[in-house]
């Protein structure tokens, strides 16, 4: 007789109960698709019979949010479930736009070379049009702007050389968002981790998560890549760094959950040691084993909102526990709800409307708390809150660069 | 991590307690795996007697309700409510005291069974009429229902106190709100919520003193120690995973608490589906104090409450040791 649950992704654990239909932005704000409960456990069911009961297009729909997981009461891996049915029974390939939207790094690297070009050309409305009408990337959205300068390049030419002079050391997978966009967030890590007395490294090889590549079924490509950020991370844990910090929350949720189920990555070994700085700090803060002077006078008010990949990770605690600490910081917590945009999704044009429409409640909140900034750790609801609200996204780590006297602190910490 | 006070299960129990407990100044986190029994809400909180203290709490949180009285099932019965949400269909007495109702149709939802809802009503004398969304002006009927769904949260918007909501089917939009207002009050007063994360490890310390709880550890946060004075254990009953079963037993699975479970499995179920089920008697073992046994000793520091003491409390019980709970710590 069977007395434990052995079957894949806990699906025989759903009792059918619907609480993930109640937590869909997708199934809540459109017809269009049958919710996860159906997608997932139960049409797996079918599909486990016949690839006939492989409905792509409603499958499509789900943006991978993982509220679903979150919301489980048996921890169905729902979301999962709908990915790998995704992976394992598709027919089609990716086209231009798919390709063009996954190659964040590749991308990234053209454009931050001609990046005051890129950043006009893909804000005029002409480009936007011929994306709109050939490749199908919504006219309507706003592009990340690229940097002139890479935070690679930054590193090197700025911060490298001072990184030895500290005792600890802590290796950055920074991401393609921080390399190629949003270079600051990367120096402010530096300069937040070198005041707490830990000198940054960075991998040997990075390489994009993959996170854009996976929700876009190219998984051969989205292995490869994972299998260097592994063995870089490996490599730099053996040669002595104390842990591998990151800024973004989906890269990280994806290195470190669905890189063994999804790809087939071993990583158990990098795993416990690969992990938001937040976390890091957070815990830094709790053992009492750094010092901390904030600059005096700081306010600002802020509102934190829990991104859904952030949500899975379960690990906004670190971030609340260290924003709770600054004086003179006044903070909302929004309620959670999804932003729309999830990675890729929203750019396409069949789901640009939806995307708005599924980010109009947490849009709403957000300009009625009258904060001056939004914070979370994810760069997509960046790019998707800005464009939707008033309100500039900060990640928590700028926001405590922006707190700390950084000199003063460093000098405290390194004695 | 440090608290005052670790609540494990963030449904009803674990949230007043814990509301009330940060109100007393404590320093607490909630660990909450999935979902709770809200979703399942019917808009009441079950039980026979109100009580202002637990009535008072919900309202700073947010959540208006009316004392007493009796709600109207879907199916058309009204059952005794300790206490319902304003807006819901609500009687003082145990028989309706309207003649005339009429009952939105909403297009495409069927989670309200408008027809056995109408039959019943008939049957106890009264005038039903069914109307779509635009007949509610100028519908004469004394009470206009609106299934508790999202578009009838729309029109009771539009309406006001024209129209009443009724209880639909799950997942339950009243237990969705109550749910997250008082997540979103428990984290304002500064209390930690861990949502969708499952305790997978406890450590138990014993000396001369007795047994008490040193640390738990979650799924998602790995080797992070979350260390409490106290311990509130609200994970529920079965449905919540609070308790777990297989062929041979019945066990609580963070801290392997004794239950009362009877050792003759067939003794765990009654063969006729409608009968008492004696599993829903069963629940965790606790001294005369409060605390929780483990092999047949009190644990000093660990408390259960809610319905992992059995899934048949009502509502008032699990709120009324919540509060009794958190103001003794």
């Amino acid at each position: 007789m069977q007395t434990e649950s052995k079957s894949p992704l806990e699906l025989e654990q759903c009792l059918k109960c619907s609480i993930c239909t109640a937590v869909c932005p997708v199934m809540n704000n459109t017809d269009a698709y049958p919710g996860p409960k159906q997608c997932g456990p139960d049409a797996e069911r079918y599909r486990m019979k016949d690839i006939r009961f492989f409905d792509e297009s409603a499958l499509k729909k789900c943006l991978n949010c993982k509220r679903c997981e979150v919301a489980c009461p048996h921890g169905v891996k729902v979301a999962e479930l709908i990915q790998t049915a995704r992976r394992d029974m598709s027919q089609h390939g990716p086209g231009l736009r798919e390709i063009m939207l996954a190659n964040t790094d590749i991308m990234g690297s053209l454009a931050t070379l001609v990046a005051p070009i890129a950043n006009f050309a893909t804000g005029l409305q002409l480009s936007k049009e011929v994306l709109h009408a050939t490749v199908g990337i919504d006219h309507r959205r706003t592009f990340p702007k690229y940097a002139g300068t890479k935070f690679e390049t930054w590193y090197h030419r700025h911060a490298a050389q001072n990184q030895g002079q500290f005792k600890h050391q802590v290796a950055y997978f920074h991401g393609c968002y921080v390399n190629f966009n949003y270079p600051k967030l990367g120096q402010d890590l530096v300069h937040v981790m070198n005041a707490f007395g830990y000198g940054v490294q960075l991998l040997e090889k990075e390489k994009c998560c993959g996170v854009a590549l996976m929700a876009n079924n190219m998984y051969n490509q989205a292995k490869k890549q994972g299998q260097v950020n592994i063995d870089s991370m490996r490599k730099a844990l053996q040669g002595g760094v104390e842990t591998i910090v990151t800024t973004s929350s989906s890269c990280t949720l994806n290195m470190r959950e669905d890189y063994p189920t999804m790809l087939g990555i071993d990583q158990k070994d990098v795993k416990e040691h690969l992990g938001l700085a937040v976390r890091f700090i957070s815990r830094l803060l709790d053992e009492g084993n750094v010092k901390l002077v904030w600059k005096e006078g700081f306010k600002k008010h802020v509102c934190y909102h829990t991104a859904c990949h952030m949500a899975r990770l379960g690990w906004n605690v670190y971030t609340l526990n260290i924003l709770r600490q600054i004086p003179g910081l006044e903070l909302d917590i929004l309620e959670q709800n999804c932003c729309g945009i999830s990675g890729t999704y929203g750019f396409k044009k069949e789901n640009y409307e939806l995307s708005q429409k599924i980010g109009s409640t947490l849009f709403n909140d957000i300009e009625a708390t009258n904060a001056e900034a939004v914070v979370t750790e994810c760069e997509t609801c960046k790019w998707q809150i800005e464009m939707s609200t008033s309100l500039p996204v900060i990640n928590p780590i700028s926001l405590l660069a922006e707190a700390l006297d950084l000199e003063a602190t460093q000098k405290a910490n390194i004695r | 991590m440090k608290y005052n006070t670790v609540i494990i299960g963030g449904g009803l129990t674990g949230l007043v307690s814990g509301i009330q407990l940060q109100e007393q100044g404590q320093r607490v986190c909630i660990i909450s795996f999935g979902q709770t029994l809200l979703h399942f809400s019917s808009g009441s909180f079950s039980g026979e007697e109100s009580n202002t203290d637990v009535q008072a709490l919900l309202k700073n949180a947010g959540i208006a309700t009316v004392a007493g009285g009796y709600r109207l099932t879907p199916l058309g019965e009204l059952r005794p409510a300790a206490l319902t949400l304003e807006g819901y269909y609500h009687s003082e007495t145990a028989e309706l005291k309207e003649k005339s109702f009429a009952i939105v149709r909403l297009p495409k939802y069927l989670g309200l069974p408008i027809e056995f809802l109408q039959d019943t009503l008939t049957a106890q004398g009264r005038e039903v009429s069914i109307i779509t969304p635009d007949e509610v002006v100028g519908c004469p009927a004394e009470v206009i229902l609106v299934p508790a769904c999202k578009a009838g949260y729309d029109l009771k918007k539009t309406y006001g106190k024209r129209v009443s909501l009724i209880a639909a089917l799950p997942p339950s939009i009243p237990g969705q709100h109550i749910h997250a207002k008082l997540q979103q009050y428990f984290q304002k007063i500064g209390g930690t919520y861990i949502n969708g994360d499952k305790v997978v490890r406890s450590t138990l310390q014993t000396d001369e003193k007795g047994v008490r709880v040193q640390s738990v550890e979650t799924q998602n946060l790995g080797d992070e120690l979350i260390v409490a004075d106290h311990y509130i254990l609200a994970s529920g009953s079965f449905q919540s995973e609070g308790l777990q079963s297989n062929y041979d037993h019945v066990w609580e699975p963070v801290f392997g608490v004794d239950t009362n479970a009877p050792e003759d499995r067939t003794a765990w179920t009654a063969l006729d589906f409608f009968e008492d089920q004696p599993y829903q008697h069963i629940g965790v073992l606790t001294d005369e104090a409060g605390h929780a046994l483990v092999e047949g000793r009190p644990v000093s520091n660990l408390y259960p409450a809610g319905h992992i003491l059995g899934a048949l409390r009502t509502d008032i019980q699990n709120l009324n040791d919540a509060l009794r709970i958190a103001k003794n710590l």
